[in-house]
C-alpha cells in the first residue's frame, strides 16, 4: 500500500522540476501561438456581435411583454365600462316596465272605474257615461305617459279610444283576448302602431266584475320615443361610436327595435339574417351576457356588451366601435416600439466604445507578450542547460531529441548515446510504469509528477522523481522529462518506513499494554493489549483525556502519579488501577519514558504495564485459602500428617495437628522431623510411602483408600486421603473407621448368612414340596382306591380310618401344593414384560367362572392398564384376591369389584367385597404364610392365598393391604409401579 | 370314515418310573371302557428305545398314545418329548404329558414341544379317574383325525 502511494502519481505535489517546466512551457507555448492571434480578434467581433443580438432580442421580448399587459389592462377597463353600461340601461328598462305594470295593476284593482266601466259596458250609448269614460281616459293621456287608451268590452262588442281610431296593435289585440282568458296584468312587446306607424307598446289591464268575470279590458298605449328610446341613446361619456341596441329575435332574422345611431328609421324595421354569426347581435342571441368582439349591421369591428332583458325577449347591447375602444392599445404600441428601439441604440453604443477599448488593450499586450518571450526563451535555455534536474525532450515515440548536462551526468550516457535512445530504455526492467501516460494523451495543465525507477549506464538502479508535460515546439508535437535524482532520499525513506513498521507492530502487538500521552493528558496512542485490558476500543479512547482510563476510588492518586512522569519522573514500577470499560477494576504495574524533541520540550509520555490483577488475586486467595485449610485442619476431627519431599526421596514428617494424637493415639511431637519410615516402621514394605511421594510430586491425584493398619503401638481400620497442598508436600488425611469396618463386616456376613438360608430354606422348599408329593400322591391314591375298592366290605371302623387317611393325605397334598407356588414366586419366576391386565384379569375371570356361577357372584371390573409385570403371577394375585373374596362370603351372594386407579407414580389396585370382613388385629397376619383366620370346617383353604400375592407384589416393589371391617367387606389393595 | 373295529386294542406306552403310578394307571384303566394295551417303560431312554423298536423293544409294536412323565431317570420327558416330536414316524402319536408339577412354566414348555395334552397327577382318585375317561375321549376324537391308518 505505502510502496504505491509512494511510487504513484502525484499531481497535488508538483514538485520543483514540474513547477520550473511547467511555468516555462507555458510562456513557450504562448510564443509558439502565433498564427492564432488574428483569429482572436475576428471572434471577438463576432462575440460582440452575438451580444448584441442577444440585447435586441431582449428588448423586443421585454417591449412585447410590456405591450401585451398594457393591452390587456385597456381591453379589461373598455370591458368593464360596456359591461356597466349595459347593465345599467338593462336595469333602467326593466324599471321602465315595472312601472308600467304597476299602472295596469293599479287600473285593475281600482273599484271606481270597475264600476264606471261596467255601467258603460251596461248603457254603451248613455252619453254622461261616455263622457265620463272619456274624462277619465284623457287624463290618462294628458299625464304624458301614455299616447293612447282604449276600452274594450269583455265580448268585444264595444270599445272606447282616445285617439278615435277603431283598431289596435295586433299585439295589444293579442294581449287583450289573453287578458281577458288570464285576468292577468300584462305587456305587450315592442310593435309598430298600424294607425300611426311608430312604434307602440301596450299595457293590457283587464278589469273584473265582483263575480270575478273580466268585464272590460283597458288598454294603455306607450311611445318608446318618449322614454326608452333616449335612454337607448344616452350614453355616459362623450363617445364618437358608442351605441346602445335593444334587438329580438324574429323568427330567422334579428330585429333591431330601436332606431340605429348609423342609420335613420330602423326601428322595428331594419331586420338581419342570423347567418352572418360574426355580427354582435347575433352573438348576443346564441350566448350568455359578456363582452366580446363582432361586426355591428355596418360591417363595423365593433367590441360590446351582451345582455338580455329579463322577463322579455328582448337583448341589449352596448357597443362602441373597436378603433375607439383600442385607441389606448395602438399608443401603447407605438410608445414601447419607441423606448425598445432607444434602449437597442445605447446597447450597441455601449458595445462599439468597449471594443475599441480592447482592441487598443490588446496590441499593447501583444508588445509585452514579445518582449517577455524573447525572455524567456533565453532564461529556459540557461534553466535547461544548467539546471539541477535532468532535462529531457522526446518525440511522440519517446525517442530523445534534447538532453541537458544533468542528464548527461545522471544517466552515464554521453549527450550522443542519448540522443540515439528510447526514453523507455532508460526504465529500470522490473518496474512496470503504468503510470507514463501515452503519448498521444492530450497535455493536463500542471503536467504529471511521476515516482519511477530508472537505470544508469552502468546497471545502478536511479529512483527519479519525474514530470512529463507535452508541448509543442514548431508546430512538433514534444514530451518534456524533467527528472529528479531521488535515489537517496528514497533509501532513507524506506529505511525509515521499515524502522517505522517494525516499531509499529512491536507497539500494536506488543503482549504488555502500551499507551502515550501528549502533555496535556490527552491519549495519542493506545495498543491492542491497551485495548484487551480495558475492553475498550481504541478509537473510543484516543484523543480523550487519561482519567477515563482510572476508576473513580483512585483517579486522583492516578492523576498525581501521571504528572510526575509528566514532570519527567521516570516510573520503574509504579500500580495504578485501570478501569474496564464493564466498570471492573484491573491493577496494572507501570513504567514510563517522556519523549522530548530536538528543543527539549515534552511531546509525549509513554508508559508500558503489566497487569497482575490475576497474580493479587491469587495471592489474596492463596493466603486466604491458607488460614482456612490451617484451621481446617486444626479442628479436624481426623488425624492428619503433613509430609514434605526432601532430597533423596526423604518424605520427612513436618507437621500433625492435635486430632493424629488422639486417632492415631502417638504425640506428633515424637513423629515430626522423622521420616515416614522412621515414624511408622509398619509401612515399610508396602507400596504406600511411594504412593505418598508421588502424589507431593504432583505424578499422582489425591488417593483415598481404606487400609487396616497399626504395629505395636496401635492398631485400626482407616480411611485415608492423600492429597498434594503444594509441589513437594503430601497431607495424609486418616480417619479411624475400625468400629464402621466391624459392623459392616457384621452386617455382611449376617447377610450372606440370611441369603444363604433363604436359598436353602427356597430350595428346601421346592424339594420338600416336589419330592413329598410323590409318596404323598401314593398314599392318598391308594387310601382312595382302597376306599373305592373296598369301602362298606370291611367293618365301619376301617371305613372312617380309610376317610381320614384320604382327607389328610389329600390337604397335605394341596399344602405341599401351596408352598411349592410360594417358594417359587421368587425363584422361578417370569421377566417382567409390557402387560394388559385387562387380558390377565379377563383370563383369570374365566377360568373361575365355574365358581363365579357356583357362588351367583357379581363381578365388575374398572378398565385395567397396560404395565410391565409377570403376567403368571399377576394373574395369580387376581385369581387368589378374587377367590377369595368368592370363598368368604357371609349369607349374600358375593358382589365383588375389581378396581384400578392411577396415583402419583403408580397404579392402586384394589378388590373389594361384601363378605364377612377381617377384623383390624388382623390386617397384618392374613398375608403370613400358613396363616388361617377361619375354621376349616367354614371355609377350606390353607393360608397360602394371601402370602402367595404379599410375595408376588413384593417381588413387583410394591405394596399389599387390606382396610375391612367385621362384617361389611373387605376391600384388598396392591399397588404397582408405572 | 372308517372306525376301528372294537376287537383291536390301542397300544398305551406309559413312560412312567413310579411303580406306584404305573399300577394306579393300570388299575384305573382297567375300570375304562376302551380295550387297550399298556406298555410300561421305566426312563426316557427305554422309551425312546421302545418307540424306535430297538435292542429288547425291536419286536415292540407301533404305539396309539404315549402317556409321559415330566421326571424320569436318564432322559427326562421333556427330551422324550421333544424326540418324539422331531421324529416324522412318530411325530403323529399323541402324548399326554403326566405330571405332579402344576407350575404353568411347566405347562408352557411342555406345549412348546408340542404335547398334545397336558394332565397333572391328581392326588384325588377320583380326579384321576375322570383324568382317564378324558384321555380315553380324547382317543376317541383322536382316532377319527384323518391319516391314521393303522
Amino acid at each position: 500500500m505505502g510502496m504505491t502511494r509512494a511510487y504513484g502519481e502525484r499531481p497535488g505535489r508538483p514538485s520543483l522540476a514540474a513547477v520550473t517546466g511547467g511555468q516555462a512551457l507555458t510562456q513557450w507555448s504562448a510564443g509558439i501561438d502565433r498564427g492564432a492571434r488574428g483569429n482572436a480578434k475576428s471572434r471577438a467581433l463576432v462575440m460582440l456581435w452575438v451580444l448584441f443580438f442577444l440585447a435586441a432580442i431582449g428588448v423586443a421580448i421585454l417591449g412585447r411583454l410590456y405591450f401585451l399587459r398594457q393591452s390587456k389592462d385597456i381591453i379589461a377597463s373598455k370591458s368593464i365600462e360596456l359591461a356597466a353600461v349595459r347593465d345599467l340601461k338593462i336595469e333602467q328598462i326593466r324599471e321602465w316596465r315595472a312601472g308600467m305594470l304597476r299602472d295596469g295593476e293599479v287600473l285593475a284593482g281600482d273599484p271606481t272605474l270597475r264600476d264606471e266601466i261596467i255601467r258603460w259596458t251596461a248603457n254603451p250609448s248613455d252619453p254622461a257615461i261616455t263622457s265620463t269614460m272619456r274624462d277619465w281616459m284623457a287624463l290618462m293621456v294628458d299625464k304624458g305617459e301614455y299616447s293612447s287608451v282604449s276600452i274594450t268590452s269583455a265580448d268585444g262588442s264595444q270599445r272606447i279610444s282616445t285617439s278615435g281610431a277603431a283598431s289596435s296593435t295586433p299585439s295589444a289585440l293579442a294581449a287583450s283576448r289573453a287578458a281577458r282568458a288570464s285576468g292577468e296584468v300584462t305587456l305587450t312587446d315592442l310593435s309598430l302602431d298600424p294607425e300611426t306607424g311608430r312604434p307602440t307598446l301596450s299595457v293590457v289591464a283587464p278589469l273584473k266584475a265582483n263575480t270575478g268575470q273580466t268585464t272590460a279590458v283597458v288598454v294603455l298605449n306607450r311611445d318608446p320615443e318618449q322614454f326608452l328610446f333616449p335612454i337607448l341613446q344616452k350614453w355616459p361619456s362623450p363617445s364618437p361610436s358608442s351605441e346602445t341596441l335593444l334587438i329580438r329575435r324574429d323568427g330567422d332574422a334579428i330585429l333591431y327595435l330601436n332606431d340605429l345611431r348609423f342609420k335613420s328609421d330602423t326601428a322595428l324595421k331594419s331586420k338581419l339574417p342570423l347567418t352572418n354569426s360574426s355580427l354582435l347581435a347575433i352573438q348576443a342571441l346564441t350566448g350568455p351576457p359578456r363582452v366580446t368582439e363582432g361586426v355591428d349591421y355596418r360591417g363595423v369591428p365593433v367590441f360590446g356588451a351582451l345582455g338580455r332583458v329579463e322577463g322579455t325577449p328582448w337583448y341589449l347591447i352596448a357597443k362602441v366601435n373597436r378603433s375607439e375602444a383600442f385607441a389606448g392599445v395602438l399608443e401603447s404600441q407605438i410608445s414601447t416600439f419607441l423606448a425598445a428601439g432607444v434602449v437597442l441604440a445605447i446597447i450597441a453604443l455601449g458595445l462599439a466604445v468597449a471594443w475599441r477599448q480592447r482592441a487598443v488593450e490588446y496590441y499593447r499586450g501583444r508588445l509585452d507578450i514579445e518582449r517577455s518571450e524573447q525572455l524567456l526563451s533565453q532564461q529556459y535555455d540557461q534553466l535547461v542547460r544548467y539546471a539541477n534536474d535532468a532535462v529531457l525532450l522526446t518525440d511522440e515515440q519517446a525517442n530523445i531529441v534534447q538532453a541537458n548536462v544533468r542528464a548527461v551526468a545522471l544517466y552515464g550516457y554521453s549527450a550522443d548515446e542519448l540522443l540515439a535512445m528510447s526514453l523507455d530504455e532508460l526504465l529500470a526492467p522490473e518496474q512496470a510504469q503504468p503510470e507514463v501516460p501515452p503519448l498521444s494523451e492530450p497535455p493536463e495543465a500542471e503536467g504529471r509528477v511521476l515516482e519511477i525507477r530508472q537505470l544508469h549506464k552502468n546497471g545502478e538502479l536511479i529512483y527519479a522523481e519525474t514530470s512529463m508535460q507535452r508541448i509543442e515546439t514548431d508546430g512538433e508535437p514534444r514530451y518534456l522529462t524533467i527528472t529528479r535524482d531521488v535515489t537517496e532520499r528514497k533509501v532513507a525513506e524506506d529505511a525509515l518506513r521499515q524502522t517505522t513498521a517494525y516499531l509499529e507492530n512491536l507497539f500494536d502487538y506488543a503482549n504488555a499494554p502500551i499507551i502515550v500521552w501528549d502533555p496535556q493528558r490527552h491519549i495519542t496512542r493506545f495498543n491492542h493489549a491497551f485495548e484487551r485490558l480495558t475492553a475498550m476500543e481504541a478509537e473510543e479512547v484516543l484523543g480523550k483525556d487519561l482519567s477515563v482510563l482510572f476508576p473513580e476510588a483512585t483517579r486522583e492518586e492516578s492523576l498525581d502519579l501521571i504528572a510526575t512522569a509528566t514532570e519527567g519522573e521516570h516510573w520503574e514500577t509504579v500500580e495504578i488501577p485501570i478501569r474496564r470499560a464493564d466498570g471492573s477494576v484491573r491493577t496494572a504495574l507501570w513504567n514510563s519514558a517522556n519523549v522530548y524533541d530536538g528543543a527539549g520540550d515534552l511531546l509525549a509520555t509513554i508508559a508500558q504495564g503489566q497487569d497482575i490483577t490475576d497474580r493479587k488475586l491469587a495471592e489474596d486467595a492463596l493466603q486466604h485459602s491458607e488460614e482456612r485449610f490451617r484451621n481446617i485442619v486444626n479442628s479436624s476431627p481426623a488425624a492428619i500428617y503433613l509430609y514434605r519431599l526432601e532430597p533423596h526421596d526423604r518424605l520427612v514428617l513436618t507437621a500433625a495437628n492435635p486430632s493424629s494424637d488422639i486417632v492415631i493415639g502417638i504425640d506428633h511431637d515424637d513423629l515430626i522431623g522423622k521420616t515416614i519410615e522412621e515414624a511408622f516402621p509398619a509401612l515399610v514394605g508396602t507400596d504406600i510411602p511411594d504412593m505418598y511421594r508421588a502424589v507431593a510430586r504432583g505424578d499422582l491425584g489425591s488417593q483415598s483408600f481404606e487400609v487396616p493398619y497399626g504395629d505395636a503401638r496401635f492398631s485400626g481400620y482407616y480411611a485415608v486421603t492423600a492429597f498434594q497442598t503444594a509441589a513437594g508436600l503430601v497431607a495424609v488425611d486418616f480417619v479411624d473407621i475400625s468400629d464402621r469396618k466391624r459392623a459392616e463386616e457384621a452386617l455382611r456376613e449376617r447377610t450372606e448368612d440370611l441369603a444363604r438360608s433363604n436359598a436353602e430354606l427356597e430350595k428346601f422348599a421346592y424339594i420338600a414340596s416336589h419330592d413329598l408329593q410323590e409318596p404323598l400322591r401314593m398314599v392318598a391314591s391308594y387310601t382312595q382306591l382302597l376306599q373305592r375298592r373296598y369301602q362298606g366290605k370291611l367293618d365301619q371302623d376301617a371305613d372312617e380310618f380309610i376317610a381320614y387317611a384320604v382327607d389328610g393325605a389329600m390337604r397335605m397334598q394341596t399344602l405341599i401344593n401351596e408352598l411349592l407356588v410360594y417358594s417359587r414366586v421368587g425363584t422361578q419366576g417370569s421377566p417382567f414384560v409390557e402387560t394388559d391386565l385387562d387380558e390377565v384379569l379377563g383370563r383369570v375371570l374365566e377360568v373361575l367362572s365355574i365358581s363365579i356361577a357356583e357362588n351367583e357372584a357379581l363381578i365388575t371390573v374398572d378398565p385395567m392398564p397396560t404395565l410391565s409385570c409377570d403376567p403368571i403371577q399377576m394373574g395369580q394375585v387376581f385369581q387368589n384376591l378374587l377367590t377369595n373374596a368368592m370363598k368368604f362370603h357371609g349369607d349374600e351372594p358375593p358382589r365383588i369389584h375389581v378396581g384400578a386407579k392411577h396415583v402419583d407414580a403408580e397404579w392402586v389396585f384394589s378388590v373389594q367385597d361384601n363378605g364377612i370382613g377381617v377384623e383390624p388385629e388382623y390386617f397384618d397376619r392374613i398375608f403370613v404364610i400358613f396363616q388361617r383366620l377361619q375354621s376349616r370346617a367354614d371355609y377350606p383353604g390353607t393360608g397360602m392365598g394371601l402370602a402367595i400375592c404379599k410375595r408376588i407384589i413384593e417381588r413387583h416393589s410394591g405394596r399389599i393391604w387390606v382396610e375391612s371391617k367385621q362384617g361389611s367387606g373387605s376391600t384388598f389393595y396392591f399397588t404397582l409401579r408405572d | 370314515m372308517t372306525a376301528r373295529p372294537e376287537t383291536a386294542p390301542i397300544e398305551i406306552l406309559l413312560v412312567e418310573d413310579n411303580p406306584g403310578d404305573v399300577r394306579l394307571t393300570q388299575e384305573v384303566l382297567k375300570e375304562g371302557r376302551i380295550r387297550n394295551t399298556l406298555n410300561v417303560v421305566g426312563d426316557g431312554a427305554e422309551a425312546l428305545d421302545f418307540l424306535h423298536r430297538r435292542g429288547v423293544h425291536a419286536n415292540a409294536k407301533p404305539q396309539d398314545l404315549i402317556l409321559l412323565d415330566l421326571n424320569l431317570p436318564k432322559l427326562n420327558g421333556r427330551e422324550v418329548l421333544a424326540e418324539i416330536k422331531s421324529d416324522p414316524l412318530l411325530r403323529h402319536v399323541p402324548v399326554v404329558v403326566l405330571t405332579t408339577s402344576s407350575a404353568e412354566a411347566d405347562v408352557l414348555s411342555a406345549y412348546d414341544l408340542h404335547a398334545n395334552c397336558y394332565i397333572t397327577k391328581p392326588v384325588d382318585l377320583d380326579q384321576f379317574v375322570r383324568v382317564v375317561r378324558s384321555i380315553e375321549d380324547f382317543w376317541l376324537a383322536i382316532v377319527r383325525l384323518p391319516g391314521d391308518d393303522s
